[in-house]
């Protein structure tokens, strides 16, 4: 048996944020149900053999944007399909403005056991000027629903260094959203991408100097571990054994498959490993799966075989995203050689700079990147770069 | 001889955007490629054309054929001249090698500064110049005007010159015909051993150089021994031909009077300068053209290859441009900061930008270009004079008795407006001023002594930009004047980048070092320590900047759909690395040796 972990991409919106540029696209609801009757034929057509799931996790856009009759015959698909591991982790994000207790009971009814409930601030002006369809208050009838339904998984997710917020703002959202007592909370630093509404806007825009993030980041983590989070990634914090077990699979290159235009994969058959993405075409994707095709090569698309050389560098820069590292043993498993003898240079020069840490010794050691490591963390994942 | 009676060989001369070239493409348009005689030649011939195409030359010159009014068919051979000041002796060996000159003058702007300096030039080569009156359709034109204007301040008569609008196609018949009565046909004779000059070459990797002459005396044919007279090399004949548009156009022979190129499987470009004579081995001419000279380089910088590796490549595409340009100079030289490259020596800036352009788009090199500076004259205590064309070679002060810079005399004409400012200008150039005439009451000439090191960065541009666009310039070297000089240092992370260093005015270090500290924080990406950038006279540091740590740089969110994003991102990161340079545990990016040249910009 063969674990593969499973994600499936509701690319509809309300509103798009306007910090948001991940995929979504408008759509009438003739639209929606083409899309749902062509993600059914997709778990249909996926050879599942001897797989098993770990996880599962439906994202977006907005998943809840759907009915929930939908969840339930699309969790219920993949149960006819292929076969759940005991301890699956179901995820499903939320957004507070488009749940009432009713839609949150049938997703725990259909097995969903863990919510990822998208706040970013407590602020109700911060959530109007990012864009957001909901209030603090609707937030808070949503956390407190899915609590009394049964949730005990639950996720917030927050934005630091919006565009004209105060650091004190901020660590008012911080210690609002702690004191809920989730299991987990994502704090994401704003990232300005092309594309989005911010961008367009970014010479009016007033964002935080880089001081100001920097200490923003220092409070967020200093804040968190008083109260009991650890921080296993650079966003991410979570109770002692509650971090996400589906996104850990991405940084540690497990198998997934992704469900949905835009939905990525990656997949390992025998030696070979490749990444691809399902076509960012709402429309398209719908067309060709309702078309009945002969195999799902017709919605694939940017399929990359990566090289031993791609994996390697991968496994560097994706692993050292978690505060847990990569380790000795894993490279010597999966390459058949040494760590050291790729990269014993840039490890020893990362750590004499500080940037990174060792723990243990030989197959036993473990490299991590140090607090610095982490907040410059691109220029030490790139020195992984084997080109 | 007969022949000769209806050749015209001729170039432009204008002031620049005085339509120059526009009116040069409206002659190749109204005018054939070929005669009747040889139209019918050539269609014979036709393999021969195919064989030749895709060839594409640079058009030096270009020879058309107009059927005159009169009846008969002329040959014109246009010359055409670099329109630089940088160029001036590829410019007089060009007129040197016409009888006479089309004077194109604006009827908006009249004369400029490169109109007189154009119009002397070619009255001093006894070229006949007539003027030429365009863009008359222009609102603002004022043709009469500029028709006194010529008379009275160049002297040339031109009351009957043509009215045109080269780009609209008026009045191009007029031109036509008055270089027909204007021009002096050539007067060579044919009987006499053969004399040519070279006024341009080229570097066919089939065919070795091609020379392009004009044959004064004599004739050359295939087959036939020829002498460059300076260099004293020897060749013989492989083809001849003239220049049709854009393609090389074999005949038997070029006799007296004509312009044309030849072929001689010659595989240096050294042994055919511009402004050489050529002559036969069996029959020679008793003395060479005058006006050849060695032109010197005026310039000088460093050239590196951005990539170490390419340093042979480098040295090659130098060779080959060499070929082409006798005035590129270039020698192997080291530097700390940026390795192997060569120092190389330029007519002035212009030339500079046009080879290293080359260089990067036709040879396909990564380059970077150090500081441009002159050639300082250094007096030593002992006695010695050496000639410094390298920074980093001045020798320690101590040893130093006091050194010279270059100076130019330059002439500015400017409307009056703007007199006051363009003076100002030129005393923070450290100008001296030679006097002031007025052309007319609305227009002053005006007369400074500058130093060299003054104008090649950016003279032109301030000058433009302070006289609105109206003021013209033009310029000749007057020779050596004492100066205080020094070296300007620029530490790095408090280690001295050699290839950053350049020499300036005492006057003018602290303004400089304050400048370029300014400008290469902004060039120099965050490190994640922090660098202070420190300018130094000798051991005094005059100017100081840092460039702050790098504290941030996160990818925020990285999923399964992110990775291959991710990816580029890491792989932009680690690229633009590639294209910097280590001093010390600094990286450089190589944009920053240039950015000297950009100090006068804000």
């Amino acid at each position: 048996m063969k674990e593969v972990s499973v994600y499936v991409h509701i690319p509809f919106c309300i509103q798009k944020c306007y910090y948001c540029d991940f995929f979504s696209a408008p759509a009438d609801d003739q639209l929606k149900r083409d899309y749902m009757s062509a993600l059914l034929r997709q778990i249909e057509m996926t050879e599942w053999d001897n797989r098993i799931i770990k996880s599962l996790f439906i994202g977006g856009g907005t998943p809840s944007v759907l009915p929930s009759f939908f969840i339930e015959e699309m969790t219920g698909r993949f149960r006819e399909k292929a076969k759940f591991a005991p301890d699956c982790e179901i995820s499903m994000e939320v957004n507070p403005g488009t749940v009432d207790r009713e839609k949150l009971s049938r997703y725990f009814v259909c097995g969903i056991n863990r919510l990822s409930i998208g706040l970013q601030s407590a602020d109700d002006r911060e959530l109007k000027a990012l864009g957001r369809i909901h209030t603090f208050s609707e937030f808070v009838d949503a956390f407190e629903a899915a609590r009394m339904i049964g949730f005990w998984n639950l996720n917030i997710d927050l934005i630091s260094s919006i565009p004209g917020q105060s650091p004190e703002s901020f660590q008012r959202t911080l210690r609002t959203a702690a004191g809920f007592l989730p299991e987990h909370l994502s704090v994401y630093s704003l990232i300005l991408e092309e594309g989005t509404e911010f961008y367009r806007r970014r010479n009016e825009l007033v964002f935080p100097d880089e001081d100001t993030v920097v200490k923003t980041d220092e409070f967020t983590r200093e804040y968190l571990r008083e109260k009991g989070y650890v921080r296993y990634e650079i966003s991410n914090y979570a109770r002692e054994g509650r971090a996400c077990r589906h996104n850990c699979v991405y940084w540690q290159r497990g198998t997934y498959l992704g469900f949905g235009a835009g939905a990525a994969s990656l997949i390992e058959d025998g030696d070979i490993h490749k990444r691809y993405t399902i076509l960012r075409d709402v429309k398209e994707y719908a067309r060709r799966m309702l078309a009945g095709p002969e195999n799902l090569q017709c919605v694939m698309t940017d399929i990359q075989q990566l090289s031993r050389r791609e994996r390697m560098e991968e496994f560097m820069y994706l692993g050292l995203r978690m505060t847990d590292g990569v380790s000795a043993e894993h490279f010597l498993h999966d390459f058949g050689i040494p760590i050291r003898e790729v990269y014993g240079g840039i490890l020893d020069e990362m750590t004499v700079k500080g940037l990174m840490d060792v723990e243990g010794g030989g197959e036993q050691e473990r490299f991590f990147l140090t607090e610095r490591g982490f907040d410059v963390s691109n220029v030490v994942m790139a020195q992984f770069l084997l080109t | 001889m007969d022949q000769q009676k209806f050749i015209r060989n001729f170039c432009i001369i204008a002031h620049i955007d005085h339509g120059k070239s526009t009116l040069a493409d409206r002659i190749i348009e109204k005018t054939g490629l070929l005669t009747s005689r040889e139209m019918q030649a050539q269609v014979l011939d036709n393999m021969e054309l195919e064989r030749e195409r895709g060839i594409t030359i640079k058009s030096q010159a270009v020879r058309t054929v107009y059927k005159a009014k009169d009846g008969n068919e002329y040959i014109f051979n246009l010359i055409d001249t670099p329109g630089h000041v940088d160029f001036n002796y590829e410019v007089s060996r060009s007129l040197a090698a016409c009888d006479g000159a089309i004077l194109v003058v604006d009827a908006a702007q009249g004369i400029e500064a490169q109109t007189l300096a154009n119009v002397y030039l070619a009255l001093d080569h006894d070229l006949d110049v007539f003027p030429v009156i365009n863009k008359i359709d222009l609102p603002s034109a004022e043709p009469q005007r500029v028709i006194d204007e010529i008379e009275d301040v160049i002297g040339l008569e031109a009351q009957d010159a043509p009215l045109i609008s080269a780009k609209n196609g008026i009045g191009i018949e007029d031109v036509l015909e008055q270089i027909i009565t204007k021009i002096p046909a050539p007067s060579g004779d044919t009987e006499q051993p053969l004399k040519a000059l070279i006024f341009d070459s080229l570097y066919d990797s089939y065919r070795g150089v091609i020379v392009f002459f004009r044959v004064m005396d004599g004739n050359v044919r295939k087959g036939s021994r020829i002498r460059m007279m300076a260099t004293g090399a020897e060749f013989e004949v492989v083809e001849t031909g003239y220049f049709g548009a854009g393609q090389f156009l074999p005949c038997e022979e070029l006799t007296a009077g004509m312009v044309g190129y030849l072929t001689a499987s010659i595989k240096n470009v050294k042994d055919t300068r511009v402004g050489d004579t050529i002559t036969d081995v069996a029959n020679p001419c008793t003395e060479a053209l005058p006006g050849y000279k060695k032109v010197l380089s005026m310039v000088y910088c460093g050239l590196y290859p951005a990539d170490g590796a390419k340093y042979p490549d480098l040295r090659d595409a130098l060779e080959k441009l060499q070929l082409n340009d006798a005035s590129l100079f270039y020698e192997p030289e080291t530097s700390i900061a940026l390795g192997f490259g060569f120092r190389c020596g330029f007519l002035g800036l212009l030339h500079l930008e046009i080879i290293q352009e080359r260089l990067e788009r036709e040879y396909g090199l990564d380059l970077v270009t150090t500081a441009p500076g002159v050639v300082y004259k250094v007096y030593k205590t002992n006695g010695e004079v050496t000639e410094l064309t390298n920074p980093s070679n001045l020798p320690d002060p101590s040893e130093i008795d006091y050194m010279e810079e270059p100076i130019v005399s330059a002439e500015i004409m400017v409307t009056t407006e703007f007199v006051g400012s363009i003076m100002t200008l030129c005393q923070e150039r450290r100008g001296v001023s030679r006097g002031m005439e007025y052309i007319e009451t609305t227009r002053a000439l005006l007369k400074y002594d500058l130093p060299l090191n003054e104008i090649i960065y950016d003279f032109f541009d301030a000058l433009k930009s302070r006289s609105k666009g109206y003021a013209s310039f033009d310029y000749e070297m007057k020779g050596y004047e004492r100066s205080e000089l020094v070296k300007l240092d620029i530490l790095i992370n408090r280690e001295e980048v050699d290839a950053l260093s350049f020499i300036v005015h005492a006057g003018s270090a602290y303004e400089r070092g304050r400048k370029m500290c300014e400008r290469l924080k902004e060039e120099i990406p965050r490190h994640l320590f922090e660098i202070p950038i420190q300018a130094a006279v000798g051991s005094k540091i005059i100017a100081r900047e840092t460039v702050k740590a790098l504290r941030k740089d996160v990818l925020a969110k990285c999923y399964g759909g992110d990775i291959t994003r991710k990816k580029k991102l890491l792989e932009k990161q680690k690229e633009g690395k590639k294209r910097m340079r280590q001093v010390g545990n600094v990286e450089i990016p190589q944009k920053a040796f240039m950015s000297v040249l950009k100090l006068d910009n804000d």
